[in-house]
């Protein structure tokens, strides 16, 4: 089933959904364990999806035909790997802050993390500092994501930092931010605890701030 | 010298008395203006060289409830092509609803009831309006339309992304359509006799382009070549400016090939300026490049006047000073006045 494994990365890579998802209930019907199945084929392929993004050979077309292809064969997968009781490797709630609406960077940084491994909990857009805090403790999450790609929206961004530690949620959850107009340096400041540049670099982060890098 | 000849020859790169001038205000920012300076007209106030004309909104929109079921309260159509704007929770940001993001085929498109420029109520009075303008000594230009930003509105931003590798037909239909809009406006403006044609898409993200250069140059770029080529026809050596946010880098090469003449917003966070203008400067002119990232929001007034003192010295004379976007609402008054003094203070270039 090596062969099958190789194609399903491919197939994600290349965002072909029908073929990832043909080869997903192959490989299931084969008998490969569900685990096995999430990390060679779909991790894998939106790993080498990623390695393409940071490098500047993916765009955000490639990344999100790609992302829906690892979609729809977790559909599959899902149950399956609930069944044997196979764990994310992290939880991860993210949004793009109040009053902001801009959502493509967030999503691709959804779709990339959850394509690592994690459960992604995305709470959508104009995302205020409660809702983020709620929905960490819901999920038990040990990352909360934030985006902003306005100026007037980014100076929200400390104010949802500042909300999570007078909660006394730190630093048990991680915080990392991102969007056009943030910085590392800006990040420094603020207190964030990592911040990606690009979705692909969001991923790293992530599993550095895990230990699971 | 009139405003008019001065943005002219900023934009020829060919001696300007001193460089010309514009910003634009959100409404939350527009506010703030008419409350500091008790005026209401930005361009008059501050002395902007500027003026815009463009086509008269239809008299009726056609009806596209079909399209937009259970919108919620207080949503309302943006434009004419029947997208839908939901107000969010802050200052003036609204969500798009996209009217045809559920259809598959070319058929429903073929049925969708799509805008008609050219009815001469729309359009007729352009001359008149441009002469008026020139005779008041004002540089006048027109906006002729986005083409990839308006297809994403109708059809779904992340669907249109997805479309350009899995279903490049429909997507190209919808683009086709706009282009023969945008056309239509390109060449009535330059027949109106406006000094520049504007165009522009958001293309780029803050360190690269949206999509493949490929991708652009197959699907956006000969369609921008046809609808500078239709303001050409009229006047063939009109100035043709373009803009894009973000880092556009890898495009540049190619929208000088199909006719651009002005380059705007020039984002400093995205660009390398120096390489901008080793690379450019011989061909274009410059629109904008004060940053609305770093220095407009977050600096000092001095930081404001030292921007606009650079950037005069690596591009003028082919430079228009402008914020490289609307002044959002966060942008203090002190830095405002700081950008219109520092350009009175550096921008003079006649010796």
């Amino acid at each position: 089933m090596q062969e099958e494994l190789k194609a399903l990365a491919q197939a994600i890579l290349e965002g072909k959904r029908n073929e990832a998802v043909d080869l997903t209930q192959k490989l299931v019907d084969a008998g490969v364990t569900p685990k096995q199945i999430l990390d060679e084929g779909l991790i894998a392929g939106m790993s080498v999806a990623g390695e393409k993004f940071k490098n500047g050979e993916y765009f955000v077309p490639e990344i999100l035909v790609a992302a829906r292809a690892m979609k729809a064969s977790m559909e599959i997968l899902r149950p399956l790997l609930v069944a044997s009781d196979v764990q994310p490797i992290g939880t991860m709630v993210i949004g793009t802050v109040r009053g902001d609406l801009h959502d493509i960077g967030k999503n691709l940084v959804a779709m990339m993390v959850e394509g690592a491994g994690f459960k992604v909990v995305d709470l959508g857009v104009d995302v205020t500092a409660d809702k983020f805090i709620a929905a960490a403790r819901e999920h038990n999450a040990q990352i909360v994501g934030m985006s902003a790609l306005l100026t007037t929206t980014m100076t929200y961004i400390p104010e949802v930092i500042k909300a999570f530690d007078s909660e006394g949620l730190r630093p048990q959850v991680k915080l990392i931010v991102g969007g056009a107009p943030v910085t590392q340096e800006w990040a420094n400041q603020i207190g964030a605890d990592a911040y990606a540049p690009d979705a692909a670099t969001a991923v790293d982060k992530c599993k550095e701030l895990l230990g699971a890098a | 010298m009139t405003p008019r000849e001065r943005v002219l020859r900023a934009i020829r790169r060919d001696a300007p008395d001193k460089v010309p001038k514009e910003m634009g205000f959100t409404p939350a920012a527009y506010e703030r203006f008419v409350q500091e300076t008790g005026c209401t007209d930005p361009a008059e106030y501050f002395g902007m060289e500027t003026r815009y004309v463009g086509f008269r909104p239809p008299r009726e929109l056609p009806d596209f409830s079909r399209y937009l079921r259970n919108l919620p309260e207080g949503a309302q159509l943006s434009g004419e092509y029947g997208t839908a704007h939901i107000p969010g929770t802050f200052y003036h940001f609204a969500r798009c609803v996209f009217p045809l993001e559920r259809a598959s085929s070319i058929r429903e498109l073929e049925e969708y009831p799509w805008p008609d420029f050219t009815p001469a109520y729309r359009h007729e009075h352009l001359e008149a309006e441009v002469q008026a303008w020139h005779e008041k000594g004002y540089f006048v230009t027109g906006f002729a339309g986005h083409i990839f930003e308006t297809a994403w509105q109708i059809i779904g931003f992340e669907r249109i992304f997805r479309d350009f590798i899995e279903n490049p037909e429909f997507v190209e239909w919808v683009l086709e359509k706009i282009t023969q809009d945008n056309c239509f406006k390109a060449r009535r403006l330059a027949e109106a006799g406006v000094d520049m044609v504007q165009f522009g898409d958001d293309v780029g993200m803050q360190d690269r382009l949206m999509m493949r250069p490929e991708v652009w140059r197959r699907f956006l770029k000969p369609r921008l070549a046809r609808e500078i080529a239709a303001a050409r026809e009229v006047r063939p050596a009109i100035p043709i400016w373009y803009h894009s946010d973000g880092n556009i880098a890898d495009i540049i090469e190619d929208l000088i090939e199909v006719g651009v003449t002005v380059l705007n917003p020039v984002q400093p966070e995205c660009l390398d300026m120096d390489w901008i203008k080793r690379r450019f400067g011989d061909r274009l002119a410059f629109w904008g490049t004060i940053g609305t990232q770093t220095v407009m929001p977050f600096g000092k007034p001095e930081d404001v006047k030292r921007a606009v003192k650079e950037m005069i010295e690596r591009f003028a004379p082919g430079l228009v000073l402008a914020p490289t976007h609307v002044i959002e609402p966060e942008v203090p008054w002190q830095n405002i006045l700081a950008f219109f003094e520092a350009v009175e203070e550096y921008g003079r270039l006649t010796s």
